[in-house]
């Protein structure tokens, strides 16, 4: 039966009604019309093949990608009834298709908990995709139907019968909805893993068709292994993650927690294993019975008392921790149909319980453990009150002292401790490549890394000069330079402790931000080159006016002694000021994952979090002129606007 | 104008002019002080989330609306006299952005200028480059102010 000869009844006029609004305003239902829009289409699908297997009915699941960019879920659950609704004079399937709010999930007989939320999940996708196909088999019977844009392309239709039972849905996201109609496999692959966890003895498989690929996810390790595989690149603070569960009032709560050497915290926090990328109630319950249990234990030990300067608060219990929290329970309530945040007071309460009593019981079982994390609570306390100092030192009230080496010697030393692992651009190869290539001198020059840090931008002119030679401040860094450099010296940029006309080049990458009064070191540089001499210096630098202020207060979030925040016209005035020529500049973007930069010492757990915000309400005007992705995980990464800038001491300069 | 002067043109339905008076000072304090209590409540209320005080922070975003609605109310009474921040005309996008542009000049060329230079006088090297990252930015909109001021005379 063709679309156009159903009879013009009430009932088509609700269906069209429904289906109007959903078409109409997409963005209410599933997010957004870009690539998250279509993911999620498919996420609610798989969503309410993982609901079969929280409700004990499915093992099996199976999410293909088709090469005409549709996409299936196939699984092994009851299958959704074929039967006639009364009343209807349609089947159930049509109806669960069709109809807004229609499910068997108000029912809480055949789901006790799941994840699909008022049954608008499939009725919605159904309606945003230009083609959908739905194969059921229970009960003896097997039968489909298909839709176009929400709407039936003919009646059920019986197939032969069948043993077993399950559903398969393919859908094909409608071009004129979504912009790009286009799975992303990657984020695909990670939620299949993530489910794979959160439902242990669960094995869900993808089927790449267009990219040659399978893979198969099946673990029973759940929530512990899931937060053991998050921190396989860190280095933990106790041999195995804390695991907490329990019930309270009808809610069930399981946690793994495992606290590492790193400085960012990482929360993944699920309900009925949906993943809830705003936190919510759950999280607040969390952090507020970890901070409570945490600090109770360091004042039984003495670390902190009502006399001291020291009191530990939620970011220090929480700095290093990996923690995975799953939530089950009967209807929870989100803000909005995407369910990033989860509402419901219930939940608040009941894991606020069952961490609390857990978490004290399981370190006072485990003495070690509950010092390691004690201790880190207090070492991160110590550094929030350090750092405060830093910031409060460093500026400084006398013109004259403009720097503090203490200050710069502490904020800087302790970078050395896993210096490469701290962000992307310190070892980026085109970054360091774009510096080596701006030389233009002889293979015999003598070249000075001023402020080298490790060395890796002196180290990367090797081969174009015949030697190197490094200044620091801080001795770890010299430590470190010294695998890498020729010489390296001790001293400060505002007084290079080199005779005047030293050098026939110098190099410098991403300091003269952190210095006030950034002319003296220039003016520095400029006396210990040679005439003729080259300045080569790298400088991350925001894009436009446009992004100008955004990008200061990212920065200074990131680092207390941030103090310049330079246009590429303010480097340029700063070099041809200091009486240097020839000025030749070199752009290279570079992206940057905006959460392993900030997880560092020196940037603290407040801040952190305003930078995450800064991204993530940024202006349209920033958008527009700085390119930045938010991943569905929540992860950033930005992407860099690096400027190289080549100068040169005039040759007939004096110093 | 005497008070009965007032009184009469009131019933007439006609409300004096406030150009002048003390009532259009108070006025213009008022919306300034709530146009910056709905963007301070509306910055504590992010770091409110931020520490896990989701009530506090509904609160103050609560409190924050409602100073719009306040500066917005005050907004309604002084468009009759003119923009609050410079006083010329305002209400049609073409008297908005000419007013738009005179006052982002103003902070343009003078006085973001000068709050850097006192900045750097009295030792704060960032809060200077603070105050020319918005400089930087001011100048932008100047320049998106003052073109579409030129593309709506160009409409008829």
């Amino acid at each position: 039966m063709s679309v156009h000869t159903h009879g013009y009844k009430a009932e088509n006029i609700q269906v069209l009604s429904w289906l109007q609004a959903v078409r109409q305003r997409p963005a209410m239902y599933v997010g957004s019309t870009g690539p998250q829009g279509v993911m999620h289409l498919l996420h609610e699908i798989l969503q309410n093949s993982v609901d079969e297997a929280m409700a004990g009915a499915a093992t099996q699941i199976t999410v293909c990608l088709h090469p005409d960019g549709s996409a299936s879920v196939e699984d092994n659950g009851r299958g959704i009834p074929l039967d006639e609704l009364p009343g209807t004079g349609r089947s159930a399937l049509e109806v669960v298709l069709t109809t807004l709010h229609a499910g068997g999930k108000f029912d809480q007989r055949s789901y006790a908990v799941a994840g699909g939320l008022h049954g608008v999940g499939v009725s919605v996708v159904n309606a945003l995709s230009s083609a959908l196909s739905v194969e059921v088999w229970r009960d003896g019977r097997r039968a489909s139907m298909r839709f176009a844009r929400g709407v039936p392309q003919g009646p059920l239709v019986e197939g032969a019968p069948a043993e077993g039972s399950g559903t398969h849905l393919r859908f094909a996201p409608d071009p004129e909805i979504f912009a790009a109609v286009r799975f992303d496999r990657g984020s695909l692959e990670r939620r299949l893993m993530e489910q794979a966890f959160l439902q242990p003895g669960l094995r869900l498989e993808l089927v790449d068709e267009p990219g040659g690929l399978r893979r198969s996810f099946c673990f029973d390790t759940g929530v512990v292994g899931f937060a053991e595989q998050l921190t396989q690149d860190k280095r933990p603070l106790h041999k195995a993650p804390l695991h907490l569960r329990g019930e309270h009032n009808g809610v069930s709560v399981e946690a793994a927690l495992l606290w590492t050497e790193a400085w960012a915290e990482e929360t993944l926090s699920y309900v009925n294993s949906i993943f809830t990328r705003d936190g919510g109630a759950h999280v607040e319950g969390l952090r507020s019975a970890l901070t409570r249990s945490v600090r109770r234990l360091a004042q039984q030990q003495g670390h902190v008392n009502a006399d001291m300067e020291l009191d530990i608060d939620g970011f220090d219990v929480r700095e290093g921790l990996t923690c995975v929290l799953s939530v089950r329970m009967a209807e929870p309530e989100y803000e909005g149909q995407t369910k990033s945040q989860l509402t419901s007071a219930r939940a608040h309460e009941a894991v606020e319980q069952v961490v609390e009593a857990q978490l004290v019981a399981a370190l006072r079982a485990d003495p070690r453990t509950a010092d390691a994390v004690v201790g880190k609570a207090v070492e991160a306390a110590r550094a929030r009150y350090a750092a405060r100092r830093a910031s409060e030192r460093a500026r400084y009230q006398s013109i004259d002292a403009v720097f503090s080496k203490e200050v710069y010697q502490q904020q800087f030393g302790i970078r050395s401790k896993n210096w490469h692992q701290s962000a992307r651009w310190i070892t980026d190869q085109e970054i360091l490549g774009a510096h080596a290539a701006a030389f233009e001198g002889s293979p015999e020059s003598v070249l000075l890394d001023v402020c080298c840090g490790s060395g890796v931008v002196g180290a990367s002119f090797r081969g174009k000069v015949g030697k190197i030679i490094g200044l620091d401040l801080t001795p770890e860094m010299i430590k470190l330079a010294e695998t890498r450099l020729d010489e390296v010296h001790q001293g400060d940029v505002y007084d290079l402790p080199f005779a005047d006309a030293s050098f026939d080049a110098v190099c410098n990458r991403e300091v003269l931000h952190l210095l006030p009064r950034p002319e003296r070191p220039v003016a520095q540089v400029f006396r210990v080159l040679k005439p003729g001499g080259q300045f080569i210096v790298g400088q991350l630098l925001p894009y436009a006016p446009e992004d100008t202020p955004w990008f200061f207060r990212v920065l200074k979030k990131k680092q207390p002694l941030f103090f310049n925040n330079f246009t590429e016209e303010d480097m340029r005035a700063l070099l041809l000021g200091a009486g240097f020529v020839d000025l030749k500049v070199t752009e290279v973007l570079a992206s940057e994952d905006i959460d392993t930069w900030i997880d560092t010492w020196e940037t603290p757990a407040l801040e952190r979090a305003e930078i995450r915000a800064l991204y993530e309400r940024a202006p349209a005007e920033v958008r527009r002129v700085h390119p930045f992705e938010i991943q569905p995980t929540g992860r950033i990464i930005d992407q860099w606007r690096w400027l190289i800038f080549s100068c040169r001491k005039p040759a007939e300069a004096t110093p | 104008m005497t008070e009965i002067d007032r009184d009469r043109e009131a019933s007439r339905g006609r409300l004096p002019a406030l150009q002048g008076t003390l009532t259009l000072h108070k006025l213009r304090s008022a919306f300034l002080q709530d146009a910056g209590r709905r963007q301070l409540y509306g910055y504590l209320a992010q770091m409110a989330d931020i520490e896990g005080h989701p009530e506090t922070a509904t609160l103050l975003r609560e409190l924050a609306e409602s100073s719009g609605l306040l500066a917005d109310g005050h907004l309604d009474l002084l468009r009759r006299v003119g923009d609050p921040l410079t006083g010329l005309p305002m209400g049609s996008a073409l008297q908005s952005m000419r007013a738009l542009s005179a006052g982002l000049t103003g902070e343009v060329e003078t006085e973001l200028l000068g709050a850097a230079e006192t900045a750097i006088s009295e030792g704060f090297p960032d809060v200077a480059s603070w105050f020319q990252s918005a400089r930087a930015l001011r100048a932008a909109h100047l320049a998106r102010a003052t073109a579409q001021a030129d593309r709506l005379l160009e409409t008829p």
